[in-house]
């Protein structure tokens, strides 16, 4: 027997879709109630969880799949793991190409697109900054204005050299090191929404990585404006800011909540602006709605780190993006800009 | 059970069995669920038959009011069994059946549940007096093992139907003669089990029966108890405790400290009723003569548990051993095992004795009980051990069910994966988005999900409420209509029975080192056949 016959167990009834949808309108008869089953597993140092509508057939067995792809990539991503492709890549690419497998190749190269269209608020190559501060693995610190100096000019993005024949990445500066932690959980997102897709044909259902990362299929039935998100305070979680609707589309979140520290009675948040060495201010949390969620999630730190003015901006050009951005000073309205369906 | 396990891990466990009990129910394999979203909730009247009593309680009376009882009365439910009478030798425990025990919630004693009404409740020491009594319709028995038979035997002769604690009777022969009566008598006869009556049990089993877990071949069921830590007095007792006795060395409940209420008013009685001495009447589950040791007090009921997993089959052998290996003179001395640890072959569902009554001889599963009294790491349980998976069932609180690693399938380890169902209403929030990066962002921080589903707080039902309710529900029946066609209670006689030959052939396997082959005519209340050890037909004289 399947092993995932274990949860879902299909060979029981292979309507069980039908008919357990059929009861739920019964045992429900407001049937614009949602129900959801929801399948967990940790991965990528937070939690993976795939929701589809109670009923769905085979839900359990899907998300099993879909969860097992995620372990997958954070094996080959992580830079936790030693022997991940990513760490590889780090190791070598600054002594000669490395042949990448083609789907992180084409991860790469999206982000080093995003990095240019952000003007370098977003910045994969930054893994050694990121270290510098002791965001890694600690202990966390506050280097020197020098230290900070001397490293901002060892990395960026447009030193990526790729090679789109060959699907290889060549290093043009030693020392950099790539981090995908801004934009890996949004990738890994977008693999499991294809699979969904076009593996099971299955079109409605939602999948967040650490609920900072989400994708959102069709709409649930009888829920027309799509799936709803709550949006709340980062320092205040009973403060809801705003009701997001998701159809087809994807959100990242970047606030300043979580892995800040205090230093001399200054705060620093994680979120270091590739631009000048420092953690990024302004902005408190940026929620940014994209059709992928790799661009939503690197989109997201981008203007975390960039703030209004540009995300303002960037949204004239990509209409098909959409930005809510809740500044750090309380008395800042908040701004939404863009392609977002949203409730207060 | 399940050493091995984090508190998340259990969680994630539980909410996997809640996950799959649902999709069985939404299916009709279950007539219903206690909790979670999408599922009608459905009481336990429902699940197990039977209805209200209009108004119309049973009119009972408890014959031994000590610690089970006080638990029985802390559960039972006075719209279906009112308690109208209560019998005990001990005037200490007929003190603590009213007053209720300060230190056990789950003891709350008549005063605080009936208020005024409590003292309209008959008090009895002599049970034969209780029988006289032509208003009392039924009784509880819940007395020291020895005399069950006795009791429940006279019960039914004198009109009574009749829930007597387990274990049944103290030898198969008086289960025989009890099940002989209930049927001249035409008295129910109802024993306290109560896993059967168990909500969490009943799904487990159909979970269990789905195939989720694979082949089933190994059962582990434990009940391990540290009783070794020094005794330690109340430091301002409501009684004095006698000194004529010797004191507990170890803090055990089978070896309680001798109040000098108990010892005055008993030190000459206790023969009449039974007892050596009022040490045997109190501390009656150390000896040969009054109880049945650790298989028939614990044994018992996790064997019942898994013949209730397979079917409610019966073991075709067992072997074991057992030992008086850490108590001894002047410390917590006793007749019985103190540590006991036994091997049985039950029939898989394909045996010809299984479930399915197939053609597999090979179809066994292979069960192990231990209890013992010197480590208490784990908690007390059963663990289910498929081929594709394992099944749980911790304190009769909880169930959890795993997966099993798929080698031909990367991924994590199967205990890591959480299942849960969640309801909101239309246009609400399915997600509180947050911002997570590094630590912080855990499973606490994830709202509605595995906590929602698996109703976690409330604690279960162990079924002692709903096994009196139905017990109740099946006298008013009974008594009004023609006796056959009503369903004996879940746990009549004859299951019961059943439970009583496991733990008393797991005694005389080890007492004799040997395996014990389990006879199916010991199984058969018509038949006089019975476990070896067991020639004495001594029903003893109350
Ligand atoms: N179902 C369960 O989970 C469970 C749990 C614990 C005990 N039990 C069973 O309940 C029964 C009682 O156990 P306990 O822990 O309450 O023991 P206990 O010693 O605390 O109580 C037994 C009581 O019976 C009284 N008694 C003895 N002979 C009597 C007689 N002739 N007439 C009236 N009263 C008499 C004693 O004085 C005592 O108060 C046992 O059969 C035990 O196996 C069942």
């Amino acid at each position: 027997m399947d092993r995932r016959n274990l949860i879902s167990p299909a060979n029981i009834s292979h309507n069980a879709g039908l008919i357990s949808s059929a009861l739920n309108s019964v045992l429900n008869p407001n049937t614009s109630e949602l129900s959801l089953i929801h399948i967990k597993r940790r991965a990528m140092a937070t939690d993976f969880e795939v929701s589809f509508p109670l009923g769905t057939k085979d839900a359990v067995l899907m998300a099993e799949e879909c969860l097992d792809l995620i372990n997958m990539l954070e094996n080959q991503l992580s830079v936790y793991i030693e022997k991940s492709e990513m760490v590889r890549i780090n190791q070598n690419a600054a002594k000669s190409p490395v042949k990448v497998e083609p789907h992180l190749f084409n991860l790469l190269q999206k982000a080093k697109h995003l990095s240019h269209e952000t003007s370098r608020g977003f910045d994969i190559t930054s893994g050694k900054l990121v270290k510098l501060w002791g965001f890694f693995k600690g202990p966390k610190r506050v280097p020197s204005d020098s230290e900070i100096s001397n490293i901002l000019s060892t990395f960026g993005s447009e030193s990526l050299i790729l090679d789109l024949d060959k699907k290889s990445v060549f290093f043009n500066k030693p020392e950099i090191e790539i981090n995908l932690g801004a934009i890996g959980k949004g990738f890994a997102l977008d693999r499991v929404k294809k699979h969904i897709i076009n593996k099971f044909g299955i079109s409605s259902f939602m999948i967040h990585g650490g609920k900072s990362s989400i994708v959102c299929g069709d709409s649930p039935i009888d829920q027309p404006k799509g799936w709803p998100i709550a949006i709340n305070h980062p320092w205040q979680p009973n403060h809801r800011i705003a009701i997001i609707f998701l159809k087809n589309r994807a959100l990242g979140i970047s606030a300043a909540t979580y892995n800040n520290f205090e230093f001399n009675g200054i705060k620093y948040g994680h979120i270091l602006n590739p631009i000048t060495g420092y953690p990024a201010k302004g902005v408190a949390t940026c929620v940014v709605a994209a059709p992928d969620a790799t661009s939503a999630d690197a989109l997201s730190t981008a203007f975390f780190v960039l703030g209004i003015n540009a995300a303002i901006q960037y949204c004239e050009n990509h209409k098909e993006t959409g930005i809510l951005i809740l500044p750090e000073n309380e008395k800042e309205q908040v701004l939404v800009v863009g392609n977002l369906v949203v409730e207060f | 059970m399940a050493m091995d396990l984090t508190a998340e891990q259990k969680e994630q466990g539980k909410s996997n069995f809640q996950n799959v009990s649902q999709e069985l129910s939404r299916r009709g394999f279950l007539k219903g669920l206690s909790a979670g979203a999408g599922v009608a909730a459905i009481t336990p009247a429902v699940y197990f038959g039977y209805k209200s009593m209009e108004g119309n309680p049973v009119r009972a009376a408890l014959i031994g009011c000590g610690d089970e009882g006080g638990i029985l009365v802390g559960a039972h439910n006075p719209e279906y069994l009112k308690f109208t009478a209560i019998c005990d030798i001990r005037p200490y425990n007929r003190d603590r059946i009213m007053e209720g025990d300060p230190k056990v919630p789950l003891r709350p004693g008549f005063k605080k549940l009936y208020g005024a009404e409590s003292k309209d409740i008959k008090v009895f020491t002599d049970y034969k007096k209780v029988l006289e009594d032509k208003s009392i319709e039924a009784v509880v028995i819940a007395t020291p093992l020895c005399n069950h038979a006795r009791i429940a035997i006279d019960a039914m002769k004198a009109g009574k139907h009749v829930l007597c604690e387990k274990l049944m009777a103290w030898n198969v022969s008086q289960c025989k003669e009890m099940i002989k009566v209930s049927k001249e008598t035409q008295k129910i006869l109802s024993i306290g089990h109560q896993r059967h009556y168990s909500m969490l049990y009943s799904h487990a089993f159909e979970v269990l029966k789905s195939g989720v877990i694979g082949d089933v071949k190994h059962i582990r069921a434990l009940w391990h108890r540290n009783n070794s830590w020094p005794f330690v007095a109340d430091a301002a007792p409501k009684f004095p405790i006698a000194k004529e006795y010797p004191a507990p060395k170890y803090r055990d409940g089978w070896y309680p400290p001798i109040y000098q209420v108990d010892h005055d008013e008993l030190k000459e009685q206790s023969k009449m009723f039974g007892f050596k001495s009022v040490e045997e009447l109190v501390r009656w589950r150390l000896y040969n003569e009054t109880g049945g040791g650790l298989m028939a007090e614990l044994g018992s009921h996790q064997l019942d548990a898994c013949s209730i997993f397979l079917g409610k089959v019966h073991p075709l052998s067992v072997s074991g051993v057992g030992g008086k290996i850490f108590y001894g003179t002047d410390r917590n001395d006793r007749d019985s095992d103190d540590s006991v640890f036994v091997t049985f072959e039950f029939p898989g569902p394909n045996h010809p004795k299984g479930m399915n009554q197939g053609s597999d001889k090979d179809d066994i599963v292979v069960v192990t009980y231990s209890s013992l009294n010197t480590n208490g790491f784990e908690q007390y349980g059963e663990c289910v051990m498929g081929s594709r998976g394992t099944m749980i069932v911790e304190a009769e609180q909880s169930v959890m069910l795993y997966n099993e690693k798929d080698p031909s399938k990367k991924s994590t380890d199967p205990k890591s994966t959480s299942i849960s169902v969640t309801t909101t209403p239309g246009n609400k929030p399915v997600l509180d988005a947050s911002s997570t990066w590094g630590p912080g962002g855990g499973p606490s921080a994830v709202g509605g999900g595995a906590a929602a589903a698996t109703g976690a707080g409330t604690p279960v039902s162990r079924g002692y409420k709903e096994e009196m309710e139905d017990f109740a529900y099946k006298i008013r029946v009974w008594d009004k209509s023609s006796k056959a066609e009503v369903d004996m209670p879940r746990c009549h006689g004859r299951v019961a029975m059943a439970d009583a030959i496991i733990a008393l052939t797991s005694n005389i396997a080890m007492k004799k080192k040997q395996r014990i082959d389990f006879k199916e005519s010991w199984f058969d209340p018509t038949s006089a056949e019975v476990p070896d050890g067991d020639t004495v037909p001594r029903i003893p004289a109350v």
